[in-house]
């Protein structure tokens, strides 16, 4: 019978299964006990990475959400805005191209790109190994913008101080039912173009009531990065942290 | 697709305790795989089979148990295990709950020698 499934057809010879090394048995088999976290890897990295950020005084913030919902558009209208108040990093996340490192380094900021590959999400390393191609920047804000998905990015701590996930107005309302986990990790939600609104039908309020069951205090805002609706109040989330 | 990128740490981890504790074989290992976390057991099981692993690795059969969350519910405070995200308060209906747990994946045992 098939291990996979339980289904009828015969057990799939797996690749792992050949060429097999001559067992030679020494002792009876043993069970042993680990409890062993299987993201500890990636939670180490993250612990020294959050280090790392304290030591140095960076705000990290990771940004979540599918792709397209305006997370490069919103950073380069923050940078823009937060010239001259405060210095600002950044790190890309995108399965390939340059693109977006190329619109933020536009704005007058340091910027490393990411390109994942294979990997549908950023870890701690890769932030890790990012870190080193960046100037030092003392107190400065750490924009993370990782790779656009709902799903994946959620399981991986990067050692940030705070999680935001953004839902455009262009998405359905009821993302935060069907991808609970990324909202149950963040610390802000952002409702962005909010000047489509009136094409489109999706409902805040709602949106929002289906957030909070998946976390009863998550914050939020509503913003239009383009026209500067609601941006005051996003700088000055940022700016707490 | 981070089933992949799970099965490579699930791979490195038990490496490193055949390295330290001076194994021949792993037979099998079990995995809790928390049932609000964003993981496939099937996807696991797939990647697991299909990567290519060290020797001692070699055949080594996976186990998935779900695991849920300990959630505790703020209207009546009675506790109770979190399946699904959705999934209201048995006693009182309430869906606001703190939570704890129900979204990692540990490596419970191995059998080997």
């Amino acid at each position: 019978m098939c291990g996979i499934c339980g289904c009828d057809l015969p057990e799939p010879r797996l690749i792992s299964e050949f060429p097999r090394a001559p067992l030679k048995i020494t002792a009876a088999p043993q069970t042993i006990t680990l409890h062993q976290d299987l993201l500890h890897a990636n939670r180490d990295q993250a612990a020294l990475n959050r280090d790392w950020f304290s030591r140095h005084r960076l705000s990290a913030i990771n940004l979540v959400s599918s792709p397209g919902a305006g997370k490069t558009t919103l950073l380069e209208q923050t940078l823009t805005r937060l010239r001259g108040r405060r210095g600002a990093l950044v790190i890309e996340g995108d399965q390939q191209t340059e693109l977006d490192a190329a619109r933020i380094r536009a704005t007058g900021t340091p910027a490393v790109q990411i390109q994942t590959g294979q990997a549908c999400h950023l870890d701690a390393s890769m932030v890790h190994r990012a870190l080193h191609q960046l100037p030092e920047s003392d107190g400065a804000l750490l924009l993370i913008e990782n790779v656009g998905n709902l799903i994946c990015p959620a399981m991986f701590d990067l050692g940030e101080k705070a999680r935001v996930v953004l839902v455009s107005v262009t998405e359905g309302d009821d993302k935060p039912l069907k991808y609970p986990s990324i909202f149950h990790h963040a610390e802000l939600l952002l409702i962005t173009k909010t000047d489509l609104l009136p094409h489109v039908e999706f409902n805040i309020q709602k949106c929002i009531e289906y957030a909070r069951r998946i976390q009863p205090d998550l914050p939020y805002l509503e913003l239009c990065a383009t026209r500067g609706d609601g941006m005051a109040a996003w700088l000055d989330w940022l700016e707490a942290q | 697709m981070h089933e992949l990128s799970l099965c490579q740490s699930l791979c490195q981890s038990l490496e490193q305790e055949i390295r330290t504790r001076r194994l021949t074989r792993v037979l099998s290992v079990q995995l809790a795989v928390g049932s609000l976390s964003c993981v496939e057991p099937q996807a696991l099981e797939f990647c697991f089979g299909a990567m290519d692993k060290a020797a001692p690795l070699n055949g080594c059969k996976l186990y998935i148990r779900r695991q849920p969350g300990d959630a505790r519910c703020r209207q009546c405070a009675s506790c109770y295990p979190l399946e699904h995200w959705l999934d209201p308060c048995p006693a009182c209906g309430a869906l606001e709950r703190d939570l704890a747990g129900g979204d990692d994946v540990l490596i419970e045992q191995m059998e080997a020698y």
